[in-house]
């Protein structure tokens, strides 16, 4: 069984890539595979925005992301110097975002067997 | 810490977005925690190490330098492929001193010996 780290780059509304990043991590947890994080880095911070405010029929990657912490206790980062740079501070990131950074990033790549990016 | 074989890959062009910025950041941390970095700029990659670009022209502040400050951080394997460079007319008195040429068999075995790749 091998332990994953996932990096994510895409936006919230407007990118596939998020939502295939949660059915890659669901389908590993299903095989009993383990998730360390999934790290939001460069446009992907977006995801941890807490004023969000999406049409429930339109395409949501920090719900499925919020989803997969819920079921999962997955652990969601983001890096918080390309989150500054977009706008994003303790108080408009959702609660369930970790504020972390690259260095703990690089931390984790290290003790990963796969590190996956989704862009 | 273990010390893995990462190798980050820059694929876009250098000033039309920071995407290359980002990445070097990357391999700064990387670096500053002693693992074995490659750095490897690839396709419309190339253009980030072109050495005669003044991004203050166009009001943009000059990322592209830290790829010259590379080696401080103990990465001293920085490579633009061969490939790349022919299509774009580009040859390597162009680019800043200090990165070598690579060919795809070469590119093949950077990518054989990393633990970890990222493309950027």
């Amino acid at each position: 069984m091998a332990n994953y780290l996932l990096m994510l780059h895409g936006t919230p509304w407007s990118n596939q890539t998020v939502l295939s990043a949660c059915q890659f991590a669901q389908a590993a947890l299903e095989s009993g595979h383990t998730i360390s994080a999934i790290f939001l880095y460069q446009d992907a911070v977006l995801n941890a925005i807490n004023t969000l405010d999406i049409p429930s029929d339109e395409l949501n990657g920090q719900s499925h992301l919020l989803q997969l912490k819920n079921e999962h206790d997955i652990k969601l980062m983001l890096c918080v110097t390309a989150a500054e740079k977009r706008g994003l501070t303790d108080k408009n990131i959702h609660s369930e975002f970790t504020i972390s950074g690259l260095a703990e990033f690089a931390e984790l790549t290290t003790q990963a067997d796969k590190v996956i990016q989704f862009k | 810490m273990p010390v893995k074989n990462i190798l980050i890959i820059h694929t876009q062009s250098s000033l039309n977005d920071l995407q290359g910025k980002e990445a070097l950041d990357l391999s700064l941390i990387f670096g500053a925690y002693e693992q074995e970095v490659s750095v490897l700029f690839y396709q419309d990659g190339v253009t980030q190490t072109l050495a005669k670009q003044t991004p203050e022209l166009i009001d943009q502040k000059d990322y592209l330098s830290t790829i010259k400050a590379l080696g401080i951080y103990d990465i001293d394997h920085v490579f633009a492929c061969d490939n790349s460079l022919n299509d774009l007319g580009l040859s390597q008195n162009e680019l800043i001193a200090g990165i070598e040429k690579i060919s795809l068999p070469d590119i093949q075995q950077l990518k054989s010996n990393a633990d970890h790749i990222f493309v950027i």
